[in-house]
């Protein structure tokens, strides 16, 4: 087979058909986009997730002096009381789940405050008698964190136990709704590119009748007849998912930098580079439908 | 080179037969005419001789292949052997002279070097050697028509089909390329052509092979269009010959 010859011929049916080509090129090129924009919500959201995760603890608050009665009906926790949630923490069944804990004493939790506010008027109000002390639990993974609130949660002298990963959820749950809706406008926009592929190829095949008779008579092989064809779907269809992925580049660019400038980076975890990999499979994700289009579209020309 | 054995073709639809229980055979290099009126067959016969359709009885041997148990993968290569020009012309437009040659022969994945070689012999041959860079707009009928035969030619095929290759040339014009089929056949390329043109067929006498209502009902060698019969036993009349 002749690359040449066959990518003349794919030139010639791109040539005679351009108006349909550049509504291709478009389609393929938004198609592609949202495609790639979800891809990249995806990554942002699995990599916010984990550093996110990594930091947060389930915090075990326990009962102190100045604790609500209603909370804790027994009074401020006992040594005690503080052993056996420690021995609980240790035990077989939880020290699986459970990577690291730290215990704070009222002390310790007064001196973070403090680290945190640093020295102002508020501090002078709080004294370190007032503060609860509690456990910090690393968990192996904080989506367990039902765990702990069931083995802890009835223990006397814990007065509330908070789970920091719970904050976060909101956070992701408008990631990943982002995430699906783009998503969802790229299939439309997928399966739209793909019929527009599927006409056009129709439309050239048709124009090029002449020209396919010709190439049954004098005995070319349906694959020859076909791959002209294939290659102008797929050229065109990869040349809008390109153009789709030096948008996106740009895109993310743009919105990393406005982040940066709002100090929101701590909520960015992808760079323009993250958008390299993603185009590329989208090119090779185009080639795929426009073969299958282009393929489906001129198998009824094909009849030798 | 060419067998039908009963071979008889009805088209969806239709509610007489294209061809009933035809019978024929073509040996190497003949210049066989088929003629007779529209719709009596002979273009039903050249579309089973190149397998464009199939029989729905008997058998159809071309070129040694039995082309109703033909699979369909096949027929690209057993095409490649036959060369076919018809009334129309069928070049593209948009290629030259020489493209048009060409590209029969890059669709069949010829290297460049043989196609450099091949295209302008040709071309020589039927006489376009220094009209190769022109378009079919700007060729005459007869030009036109030279060209096809070129590109039907290049691949050299042992059988070569004709569908009123004629029909829309001036008598000149008919004549040069008959010419040019009769030397092709004289090197040796088997000939069947379908036509309506009287004159020709008295000029050239060749075997004439005469279709009528999707029956063959005259085979003659060196014969004329509508020639009386001179031997019974070869002849089977038909309707028109009654007339």
């Amino acid at each position: 087979m002749k690359i040449g010859f066959l990518l003349g011929e794919a030139w010639a049916g791109i040539r005679s058909n351009l108006a349909m080509v550049f509504a291709i090129i478009i389609v393929s090129l938004v198609s592609f986009s949202f495609a790639s924009i979800a891809a990249l919500m995806q990554l942002q959201v699995s990599e916010m997730r984990g550093f996110w995760f990594d930091q947060s603890r389930v915090q075990v608050f326990l009962c102190a002096e100045t604790s609500a009665e209603e909370l804790c009906p027994q009074g401020a926790i006992t040594q005690d009381q503080v052993a056996a949630i420690g021995l609980q923490l240790d035990s077989p069944a939880l020290s699986l789940y459970v990577e690291s804990y730290e215990f704070f004493d009222s002390e310790a939790v007064y001196n973070q405050l403090l680290g945190q506010l640093g020295p102002s008027e508020i501090t002078s109000y709080i004294f370190p008698q007032q503060l609860n002390q509690m456990f910090s639990i690393k968990l192996v993974n904080p989506a367990d964190s039902d765990l702990v609130l069931e083995a802890l949660g009835g223990f006397s002298g814990v007065e509330v136990i908070s789970d920091q990963s719970r904050y976060f959820d909101q956070i992701f749950a408008f990631f990943d709704f982002g995430s699906l809706l783009a998503a969802a406008v790229a299939a439309v926009m997928m399966l739209t590119a793909a019929l527009l592929i599927f006409t056009t190829i129709r439309l050239s095949a048709l124009a090029r009748a002449r020209e396919i008779s010709i190439m049954r008579l004098v005995g070319a092989s349906a694959t020859m007849i076909q791959i002209p064809f294939l290659l102008e779907g797929v050229l065109i269809t990869s040349i809008g998912a390109a153009l789709g992925g030096v948008a996106t580049y740009f895109a993310v660019g743009y919105l990393v930098d406005a982040a940066n400038e709002a100090n929101l980076s701590l909520f960015v975890f992808i760079d323009q580079a993250a958008v390299w990999p993603i185009a590329a499979t989208m090119v090779g994700l185009a080639a795929v439908i426009a073969t299958v289009a282009s393929g489906a579209s001129i198998q009824k020309v094909l009849r030798v | 080179m060419i067998r039908f054995e009963s071979v008889s073709k009805v088209y969806k639809g239709a509610t007489t037969p294209a061809l009933d229980e035809v019978s024929l055979n073509i040996d190497a290099g003949e210049f066989a005419f088929l003629v007779g009126p529209s719709g009596s067959g002979k273009s039903s016969l050249l579309r089973l001789m190149l397998r464009e359709e199939r029989a729905d009885e008997g058998d159809v041997l071309v070129l040694g292949s039995n082309l109703n148990k033909m699979p369909g993968r096949r027929v690209p290569e057993f095409r490649r052997q036959i060369g076919a020009v018809f009334q129309d012309f069928r070049l593209l437009p948009y290629k030259n002279v020489y493209a048009n040659v060409a590209f029969a022969l890059n669709v069949l994945g010829k290297s460049r070097a043989f196609i450099e070689t091949a295209v302008p012999d040709v071309l020589r041959l039927v006489g376009l050697e220094d009209k190769a860079k022109q378009f079919p707009r700007e060729l005459s009928g007869g030009e036109q028509q030279r060209v096809a035969i070129a590109r039907a030619l290049a691949n050299r095929p042992k059988l070569l089909l004709a569908d009123e290759p004629t029909g829309n040339l001036d008598p000149n014009t008919t004549d040069d390329i008959m010419s040019l089929l009769s030397r092709i056949n004289l090197a040796g390329t088997t000939i069947v052509m379908a036509t309506h043109d009287r004159r020709i067929v008295d000029q050239m006498r060749k075997r004439v092979i005469q279709v009528s209502r999707g029956k063959i009902v005259r085979d003659q060698f060196d014969a004329g269009y509508k020639e009386l019969p001179t031997d019974q036993t070869d002849v089977i009349p038909g309707p028109e010959d009654l007339l």
